[in-house]
């Protein structure tokens, strides 16, 4: 936007420059016809001279124009071609900020969602884990109670006293091995 | 180890006259109730004095230590006899036992017998009976204890089972 504007100012002030320079021309064409005008009772040979001068002022005022108006042509593309060669850099430049701008963004954002990804696997895996852990536990306790329920029921009401008495004598023996009495 | 006044040998009978902790609170009683009696001014022994209250069991075996000469003679030394006794058998170490099934005298006697030689010394029996054990015995002993049990031998079938199932791949994996 800066860069128009300046632009814009230059143009104008191109503009100005040569219409004040075409003013100047016209100015000193007008004066110099009144001064012709003036000494016209001088004669006719006067007049052939006014003719040839006021041609040459007008091929010499076509030239000065043609002249400025070429320079601030050339002074106009110049500077035109100045501005946009710095528009279109910073616009590579900015384009550059931009693209390693989202290139960041990308990365935390990738990094963001690798690093929640990786928390929610851990997070899983360990209540997997404690789930079969625990799932685990209750059907071990749960055969226990099944077996301990059928041998009470078979072997309670089987063994006999004296059988009884046989396995506590065991017992003993192993506890007597085992030195836990002494 | 307690120094006593009296000659610990003259409590020997009564400690073997009992084998569990129920017969154990059941004699402190008795001797409780037979110290009472020694208040009388009367003469002779103690099985003399409290004749009228000793159960048969008890009075024999004052009469036994009276006829070894082991009993002091007079209302203060016996009851200080006494005293001693109800120490000494308190001191006696304890075995918790428990057992699935509620055992007779003689085993129990036998037990203790064992268990008692197997300590080096008499031993009083704490009886308790679970018949969730199934069979056999667990042991608790000067802060141990034991599991001989046929619930252990099954527990540790059980968990050997176990891990065999879980070490084999899962059907269909």
């Amino acid at each position: 936007m800066l860069e128009v504007s300046t632009l814009e100012i230059l143009l104008g002030f191109s503009v100005g420059l040569s219409l004040v320079i075409l003013l100047l021309i016209i100015f000193l064409f007008v004066k110099s016809e009144n001064f012709f005008g003036r000494s016209e009772k001088s004669g006719r040979s006067d007049r052939r001279l006014k003719n040839r001068l006021a041609k040459k002022f007008e091929e010499e005022a076509g030239k000065q124009l043609e002249q400025a108006i070429r320079t601030s042509t050339e002074t106009l593309e110049k500077l035109i071609k100045q501005n946009l060669s710095q528009i279109s850099e910073n616009a590579y430049k900015q384009n550059q900020q931009l693209a390693v701008f989202i290139q960041e963004q990308e990365r935390a954002v990738l990094k963001e969602s690798q690093y929640l990804v990786a928390n929610n696997v851990v997070k899983i895996e360990k209540e997997l884990a404690d789930y079969k852990a625990n799932q685990l536990t209750k059907i071990e306790q749960q055969i226990h109670q099944i077996v301990f329920a059928a041998a009470r029921e078979v072997l309670g009401r089987a063994i006999s006293l004296s059988e009884h008495e046989d396995m506590v004598n065991k017992a003993i023996e192993r506890a007597k091995r085992d030195k836990f009495f002494s | 180890m307690t120094k006593f006044f009296f000659n610990t040998s003259a409590f020997v009978p009564f400690a073997n006259h009992i084998n569990t902790s129920e017969e154990l609170f059941r004699l402190l009683d008795q001797l409780s109730t037979t110290e009472r009696f020694l208040f009388k001014n009367k003469e002779g022994a103690i099985s003399q004095k409290a004749r009228d209250f000793l159960p048969a069991d008890l009075a024999a075996i004052f009469k036994e230590i009276e006829e070894k000469g082991l009993e002091p003679a007079g209302d203060e030394k016996q009851q200080q006899f006494i005293k001693e006794l109800v120490k000494f058998l308190k001191e006696l170490p304890l075995v918790k036992m428990t057992l699935a099934f509620e055992s007779t005298y003689n085993f129990v006697s036998q037990v203790n017998n064992v268990i008692s030689n197997e300590a080096g010394g008499k031993i009083i029996l704490d009886l308790v009976v679970n018949q969730y054990i199934i069979g056999g015995a667990i042991f608790e002993y000067e802060g141990k204890i034991k599991e001989y049990t046929l619930q252990e031998k099954l527990n540790d079938s059980i968990e050997r089972l176990i891990k065999i199932q879980l070490a084999q791949p899962a059907p269909g994996r």
